[in-house]
């Protein structure tokens, strides 16, 4: 009997299009292979062979530029999207996609009724969701007028779409945007390419970015927005955008269920304006 | 008479408490429709689809740091907070401080950009001169790339409306009120030509660039600028993406205008209003029209008596009416005429144009053109073109409608799927309007738990079509309970 093989692979874009790669170089044969992602809480099955996917970037490379030429380029955004996604199902969906998809070409996006299509859809439709909710809902802290610093904890993994939205947008500012759940950072200098700083273990670091790296630590020590040691508590136009934001309701249509409908409430802990209110 | 003035210059909070607090019943705060990159000299982008950045208390989206620059009117418009017979607080703002507050609040990721009206200081082209002088601030000295939406004053000289556009994103001006006899009666120093000349100019200027922006657009993809190192997504494409470089070329009101009125202050039908919107959209090429229900402020015989409760479902309705005429296809007309003039109180306009033209239905989804599909209540604009995409496949169930988002509880009167109906259901007004209405339209949050509600329809037996058109004449009665 022919065992179903399961690839595990890293929690990135790169390892997950690793294990398609291996899965087809590998000729196992497409529909006796399962993706999975490494450190799930797996339960080990009988009759079925585990195997672990070292990440390989010029592998992972051509699988996406053979997304990008049979499928379509709309389809490698949504594939980018739903790796960036918080499910553990969301690397076998990416591959049967992909499979469907270098067999079926760009129409695979319409073939809502297959499961795996629905999934990997319905994840990237979340992420981006996500993303577009934090591009309004970040919220910057200027540190000495020199550094702003943002504090997030998302559902999935943003840093990449965050970074390239905010590098567009300030491309003169100094910035670190922090995601506290999962102890990752992007810093953000002027005219230098956005680093991710995985800050769990700080001491490794260069000092080539002492400011920040310290700017990091102050905000992973503090529990929460008015933690003792936030350096801005001071902030004049945190206290103008306070009272802006007090005045511009209307009290005759006031309507605390709405508001919260369109900005949840898991934002709120690192907006100045609905400090307190949660 | 002796008379102690004790002048303490106010403080920023103070002005921006005033100002903001004078601004808020402005309605339009959108950031969409203007795409801009980073010139590389400062801070700032446009996003296409906009970005709302908070939502206040009452629910409204906080995009633009929403502001007048000055509340220090010469006119006294009845329905105004600000008219200069009231005795209010009055401030202004400096050209540096609104430009310090955009861009520090812009920084910290607070807003969007400016949004900037005012009150009439002096005269219309004093005022309008200032808040030119404002823009050309923002964006010469500060290099500021972000949206900027600024109300025209009417009456102003017609130079600096031109000069406002080249600067600003999206410019408007406010119809105020939607038919020319109340506007006589409640704002005497406007006139409607001279709110209607400035949108004409604009509408030109737009216009008359078209053949500009093209030429700019094809432009875009000449290879002159520096390449950009490769988004995190693009980091496998092998074409290098070209940016221009240096100041870019300015665009005449790139997000097109818009116009809001009062609603509920003057007692024209919804059936007016409608037309007077489809004619501003048709003839004015309108981004949007905004409607804005009328908040009692001011004692006045004209006008509602402050504490009246202003008409949100009513208001909600016309925001209904509004998609209708600009995304499914419908006219003014064939949602309300002179002997329907107001909006049915109990389904939404399009549930309603629909029992009406019964005659048309049912659908075959598996057929029915676009904007056949888009006409079915239940059934969206991503609803219709999802169900043309899908249909391309396989022919559809009503369980592929399902997970198409199509929503069945209201569809499944007006549809059949490969011929058959979903339940055997009659074809008849009345039945169909009891079952609609028993589900409970889903209204937004806004109306379902500001205090407005429904009256309660458990007396269906005796409630019928013809009271129910009754109860629609007298919206704001009805709805206020």
């Amino acid at each position: 009997m022919k065992l179903t093989r399961i690839l595990l692979c890293q929690d990135s874009l790169e390892g997950i299009l690793s294990a398609v790669h291996e899965a087809y170089v590998s000729r196992y044969g497409l529909h006796d292979i399962r993706i999975e992602l490494m450190g799930q809480p797996a339960q080990t099955e009988m009759f079925l062979e585990y195997r672990e996917i070292v990440t390989d970037t010029s592998a992972a490379a051509k699988v996406a530029l053979a997304v990008r030429k049979k499928i379509s380029k709309r389809a490698f955004d949504m594939i980018f999207n739903a790796s960036c996604a918080n499910n553990p199902k969301k690397a076998h969906a990416i591959y049967r996609f992909i499979v469907g998809g270098f067999y079926m070409g760009a129409q695979i996006e319409n073939y809502l009724s297959e499961p795996s299509v629905q999934l990997v859809m319905q994840l990237s439709r979340q992420v981006s969701k996500e993303a577009d909710h934090l591009f309004g809902f970040l919220r910057f802290e200027d540190i000495g007028g020199k550094l702003l610093l943002a504090r997030i904890r998302p559902r999935h993994w943003l840093l990449y779409q965050l970074a390239d939205h905010f590098t567009e947008r300030f491309p003169k500012e100094r910035f670190i945007i922090c995601d506290v759940g999962r102890k990752r950072a992007c810093l953000h200098i002027p005219g230098k390419p956005v680093r991710m700083v995985d800050y769990s273990g700080m001491e490794e670091q260069d000092g080539e970015n002492i400011p920040m790296i310290d700017a990091i630590r102050v905000a992973a020590a503090g529990a929460g927005r008015g933690g003792a040691q936030m350096p801005s508590a001071k902030d004049d136009y945190e206290t103008l955008w306070k009272a802006f934001f007090r005045t511009i309701m209307i009290k005759e249509r006031e309507n605390p269920r709405c508001q919260m409908n369109m900005m949840p409430k898991r934002y709120w802990d690192y907006m100045p304006e609905m400090e307190g209110k949660k | 008479m002796e008379r102690i003035s004790v002048q303490r210059p106010m403080t920023l909070q103070e002005k921006l408490e005033i100002l903001a607090d004078a601004a808020k019943y402005d309605v339009s705060c959108t950031s969409s429709g203007s795409e801009r990159k980073n010139s590389g000299l400062g801070m700032g982008n446009g996003h296409r689809s906009g970005i709302c950045h908070a939502f206040a208390g009452d629910g409204r989206c906080i995009s633009l740091l929403k502001i007048l620059m000055s509340n220090d009117c010469c006119y006294d418009c009845r329905y105004c907070m600000n008219r200069i017979s009231n005795d209010v607080p009055r401030a202004t703002f400096s050209p540096e401080e609104i430009c310090t507050l955009t861009v520090e609040f812009y920084r910290r990721n607070y807003i969007e950009g400016l949004f900037l009206s005012s009150g009439v200081l002096h005269t219309p082209d004093y005022t309008m001169e200032r808040m030119y002088e404002v823009l050309a601030l923002l964006r010469r000295k500060y290099h500021f790339c972000g949206y900027i939406h600024v109300k025209l004053i009417p009456g102003a000289n017609a130079q600096l409306v031109d000069d406002i556009g080249f600067l600003a994103d999206r410019v408007s001006c406010n119809l105020e009120l939607p038919t020319a006899e109340g506007l006589k009666k409640l704002a005497p120093a406007k006139t409607r030509t001279r709110i209607l000349t400035p949108m004409r100019q604009i509408q030109k200027g737009i216009e008359k660039q078209h053949p500009a922006v093209r030429a700019y657009r094809e432009s875009e993809f000449v290879p002159w600028g520096e390449t950009l190192t490769p988004a995190p997504w693009d980091r496998y494409d092998k074409t290098p993406q070209v940016r221009r470089s240096g100041q870019q070329e300015r665009l005449f009101v790139p997000a097109g205008q818009s116009t809001q009125m009062i609603i509920g202050a003057t007692p024209e039908s919804d059936y007016q209003i409608i037309s007077v919107t489809e004619s501003l959209y048709q003839r004015f090429h309108m981004k949007r029209v905004f409607y804005s229900a009328y908040v009692p402020l001011n004692e006045d015989p004209h006008l509602p008596a402050p504490g009246t409760r202003p008409p949100l479902l009513r208001e909600h309705r016309l925001y209904q009416a509004d998609w209708l005429l600009r995304f499914y296809g419908f006219k003014a007309e064939e949602l309300l005429d002179e002997q329907r003039p107001n909006f049915n109180v109990f389904f939404d306009p399009k549930c309603d144009w629909a029992l009406r033209h019964l005659d048309m239905f049912p659908v075959e989804v598996n057929k029915a053109g676009y904007r056949t599909l888009l006409r079915v209540p239940g059934v969206g604009v991503t609803g219709a073109r999802r169900i043309c995409r899908a249909r391309k496949f396989a022919k559809l169930t009503f369980d592929d409608l399902q997970k198409l988002g199509i929503v069945l509880k209201r569809a499944l009167y007006f549809i059949t799927c490969q011929g058959r109906m979903m339940y055997p259901t009659k074809i008849d007004e009345d039945y169909i309007a009891r079952n609609l209405l028993s589900l409970n339209e889903k209204l937004p949050s806004h109306l379902k738990d500001a205090g407005e509600s429904y009256r309660q329809l458990s007396l269906f037996d005796d409630f019928h079509l013809t009271d129910m058109e009754e109860t629609a004449h007298t919206v704001p009665e009805v709805t206020v309970i």
